[in-house]
């Protein structure tokens, strides 16, 4: 209508070629998650297992660490000789195989999330000051990451954490000091796209303080892609916990660690093997969801990107 | 003789938010040696419609047409191998953008003679000898050299030059080129019109060139089509457009021009052009004419002049209106 | 091209080197060696004895020296667990991880570049959908988990293939696939997008005007600029599935270096761990430089610049 309200002889007949009104960005953000199934699966199956982890001491049918030789190795609740008292049977110890899932999520999102802060601090740190300042600043930078990536981190994981004698905070630092290199990448080259914007450049005529223009020009519009990377960089590092486990140098027993009861089922791989498929599939669905989750938040707030 | 009607030509495009019906009957004929342009703004349907021809058009797009009838043969019920048997061989495609259109992993020799050994079937060295011949007739030197380079060692205005040799390879009956100067330098652009004209004279070839820019048009053109938002709205003899344009819009076109040299790009005409989504009533132009009237809501006539001219307007005759402005 | 062959070698150089400095000090920031090799129950005589005999008592920057310096005659020491040679250890070890990686390479290559330029030129067909929840599964799928359910079910629902060791070829199948899968994700989902971006070029659509055949256009004009990237992910996969193979190759108990890198970490047998280290990313560092030549060599615009 604004169009033509200059021209006072056409308006009334142009109604009905108006064109759609835009939607807010909130909008359309909401509209594509709404119909994104892979996003919607995602948040679903994490908010089903954060509140499983976070109200394990509710939920949990038995005491994780409470051990009972006699009813030892009960199958789940499906298979022959299974009861409703274990639905998902009992371990080695004669532990609950269910309480100890629940109690597992809580490791696999504790060290996934804080493993993913530390790290996602580092390499956004990193990857603004490399690609706001350029030059110099950004080759060394760029030689650091370079580096990072040259080293074999599972190796590197696996011997400091044997050297320092592993712990919850020695493999939450472990984790959040080696994988903060696609942060470093991703903030880096966002930023580089976004210091010749001319908001940017009004910012520094008008004399801003360079930490302030970075803390309020750049990094609210790097978000977008930095948390895209969070998330596939928090399943990393769930995978990585669990591997750490598995071969004995993540978590430590009787703390029940998905990759640990992995491994403690792998000896009885010849006839249990339901002791490890329980654990394995809920590490598989808890980082396929965070996964599908990254992939939906990158696809809404980019479409273009995957095209 | 005619050698290409296209009758009714849609172009539908499949969207999230509907489908948008970017081209909406557009009729166009070409005669053996002569020169059509097709100009409007950007998005308003020239270069589908010169893709749609040749069945170019991306993966989302569906094309249908009443006839689309080139030297005989109907394109609309051509086979995939019969289109592509026509496709650099019959019709010949000069592109806008020269940085982009050649691959960057071949040689301009590869590039040049691929179409010709396919078509032609003949022995490399009859290729190499055309495509030699071409370049050193698209004003290139050292032609000979220039067949073992790559796309990213010559500047923009060889590389036209070279796409331009690409689409004559096989001494096409009818050149399309789209926008073919638009990526250029001013003073290259004059050059490449100039080529493209002469050739075209030489090789008695019809052409339909598209562009934005009305200069282009009265420089090139025998007969023009002027398109808006899907529809060819003006068609006729470049002379009698420019001296007597009908349409509300291509008078706007022509007024928004530089008087003295009838030369620039499409000014400004204030407004918005409609959204193409969904089917229409009416005439498309009606939200930014100064002589909309209730009737332009309706169905729109064509009207049709002798010579050839003619325009999609409820208004019969603008000639007094060309004046006011 | 010289220029730049020279620029990658210096750039390559120094981060080997770089990286040679931060895995041995890290490493020995990490712990006493003397401590962690005499192991429980060692009295202070005994560590002073092991520190002695393997210079721990120097300074830090003289042991890196020194170390290097050996290093790059091939003399990484003595191994503190197998009392052999770390040279002859992983010259021994080497040639089965490579084997087992190139293998798994190939096994991730062929399953990943052939679905990935399917599903690009079929976008959201059936294929595009299956390239799509291969990828999605294969990020998220533990790859120690994965191998142990192929143990399960080859070797003992269905005993097909055997669960360890390294004698003959069968040996290496699961090892292969579960290696190899882990690395297809990221081959396919950039062959897919980079064939997706190609196809969309300019010159495709002008490769179609000249008339010549489809699947000339698919092959000769567009699977050449898509595969360029690939070059690169397939090297740093590579590297990835080296530094992965500790995990497989316990599981599997293959003899490589994985193995040995697992067995002398958990013998705090630190002049093996710091050999495999520093072996492992040199053999990253060296395939991104060849990398990068190939990708100069298949691309004209830095091969004639």
């Amino acid at each position: 209508m604004n169009a033509t309200s200059n021209m006072p002889s056409a308006p009334d007949f142009t109604r009905d070629l108006e064109i759609v009104a835009p939607l807010t960005p909130r909008q359309i953000f909401l509209r594509r998650a709404r119909r994104h199934r892979g996003f919607l699966f995602g948040a679903g199956v994490i908010l089903v297992i954060a509140a499983l982890a976070l109200l394990a001491p509710l939920l949990a049918p038995h005491d994780p660490y409470a051990q009972n030789l006699i009813s030892r190795l009960q199958p789940p609740v499906w298979m022959d000789r299974g009861a409703w008292d274990h639905p998902l049977g009992t371990d080695q110890l004669g532990r609950d195989y269910l309480s100890r899932l629940f109690y597992g999520a809580q490791f696999s999102l504790l060290i996934g999330f804080t493993a993913m802060v530390i790290s996602g601090f580092i390499g956004t740190s990193l990857g603004v000051v490399a690609g706001y300042f350029g030059g110099r600043v950004d080759l060394i930078i760029t030689f650091l990451i370079t580096a990072r990536l040259s080293m074999p981190i599972v190796l590197i994981a696996l011997a400091v954490a044997a050297l320092l004698g592993s712990s919850l905070t020695i493999v939450i630092l472990i984790l959040g000091l080696l994988l903060w290199d696609r942060f470093a990448v991703v903030a880096r080259s966002k930023t580089m796209q976004l210091r010749d914007a001319d908001y940017l450049m009004s910012a520094k005529a008008l004399g801003m303080p360079r930490w302030r223009i970075i803390l309020t020009e750049i990094l609210p519009n790097i978000m977008d892609a930095v948390i895209v990377v969070a998330t596939l960089e928090m399943a990393h590092a769930i995978l990585l916990e669990a591997a750490l486990s598995f071969l004995g140098l993540g978590v430590q027993p009787p703390l029940p660690s998905w990759g640990l009861m992995i491994a403690e089922g792998k000896d009885f791989l010849l006839f249990e093997p339901w002791l490890i498929m329980i654990p394995g599939a809920a590490l598989l669905l808890l980082v396929l969801a965070i996964n599908l989750l990254g992939d939906g938040l990158r696809d809404i707030s980019s479409p273009e990107a995957r095209s | 003789m005619t050698m290409l009607k296209i009758e009714n030509l849609r172009i539908d495009i499949a969207t999230q938010n509907g489908t948008l019906h970017a081209v909406r009957g557009v009729d166009l004929e070409v005669e053996k040696g002569e020169v059509v342009g097709i100009v409007g703004e950007s998005g308003c349907g020239k270069s589908l419609t010169a893709m749609g021809l040749l069945g170019l058009l991306p993966r989302s797009a569906q094309r249908s047409a009443d006839r689309i009838r080139f030297l005989e043969r109907d394109l609309t019920k051509a086979s995939v191998a019969e289109l592509r048997g026509i496709r650099g061989n019959r019709i010949g495609m000069i592109f806008q953008d020269p940085m982009t259109a050649l691959n960057p992993s071949y040689t301009i020799g590869d590039q040049l003679t691929e179409g010709y050994l396919h078509h032609r079937k003949t022995a490399r060295k009859e290729a190499v000898e055309r495509a030699i011949y071409l370049l050193n007739r698209t004003g290139i030197t050292a032609a000979r050299s220039r067949l073992s380079q790559y796309p990213h060692q010559l500047s923009g205005g060889l590389r036209q030059r070279i796409v331009i040799a690409m689409a004559l390879m096989c001494e096409p009956d009818l050149i399309i080129a789209d926008e073919p100067t638009t990526a250029l330098d001013v003073t290259v652009q004059a050059q490449i019109l100039r080529l493209i004209k002469d050739i075209q004279a030489e090789m008695a070839a019809g052409v339909i060139i598209i562009t934005h820019d009305l200069g282009v048009v009265a420089q090139m053109a025998d007969r023009v089509a002027v398109m808006y938002a899907g529809e060819v709205v003006e068609a006729g003899p470049t002379h009698s457009i420019f001296a007597a344009p009908q349409h509300p819009y291509t008078i706007g076109l022509l007024s928004c021009m530089p008087d003295a040299a009838r030369r620039g790009r499409l000014g400004q005409i204030p407004g918005v052009v409609p959204s193409l989504i969904g089917e229409r009533k009416g005439c498309a132009f009606r939200t930014r004419c100064p002589h909309a009237t209730q009737p332009c809501r309706a169905d729109i006539a064509i009207h049709r002049r002798a010579g050839g001219h003619s325009w999609r307007c409820t208004i019969p005759d603008q000639t007094a209106n060309t004046r006011k402005s | 091209m010289t220029v730049f062959f020279f620029k990658r070698l210096g750039l390559a150089f120094l981060v080997a080197l770089f990286v040679s400095v931060l895995s041995f000090f890290m490493l020995r920031a990490a712990g006493d060696p003397a401590i962690a090799m005499a192991g429980e129950g060692a009295t202070a005589a005994d560590i002073e004895f092991i520190r002695e005999q393997f210079g721990f008592n120097r300074p830090l920057l003289m042991q890196y020296l020194s170390w290097l310096g050996n290093a790059l005659t091939g003399d990484f020491g003595e191994s503190s667990y197998f009392a052999k040679p770390v040279s002859q250890l992983i010259s021994e070890r080497l040639p089965i991880t490579l084997g087992l990686g190139v293998s798994a390479l190939i096994f991730s290559i062929l399953l990943a570049v052939p679905l990935g330029m399917l599903a690009a030129v079929n976008p959201n067909s059936l294929i595009d959908r299956i390239a799509l929840s291969v990828s999605v599964l294969g990020q998220a799928m533990p790859n120690f988990w994965f191998a142990l359910m192929l143990i399960v079910i080859f070797s003992v629902w269905y005993p097909v293939l055997p669960a360890s060791g390294n004698a003959e070829w069968r040996h290496f199948v699961m090892p292969t696939i579960v290696l190899g899968y882990y690395a297809t994700p990221a081959i396919m989902r950039l062959t897919r997008s980079g064939m997706l971006e190609v196809l969309n070029a300019d010159y495709i659509r002008t490769a179609h005007a000249k008339g010549i055949p489809a699947s000339r256009v698919l092959i000769k004009h567009a699977m050449r600029n898509a595969i360029l990237p690939v070059v690169s992910i397939a090297s740093v996969q590579f590297g990835y599935m080296l530094g992965g193979s500790i995990i497989i190759e316990s599981i599997f108990a293959l003899h490589g270096i994985g193995q040995l890198a697992w067995e002398s970490i958990s013998r705090a047998d630190l002049p093996t761990v710091q050999a495999i280290v520093l072996i492992l990313s040199l053999i990253y560092v060296g395939l991104n430089f060849v990398a990068d030549l190939v990708n100069a060599w298949l691309d004209p615009r830095i091969r004639i610049a």
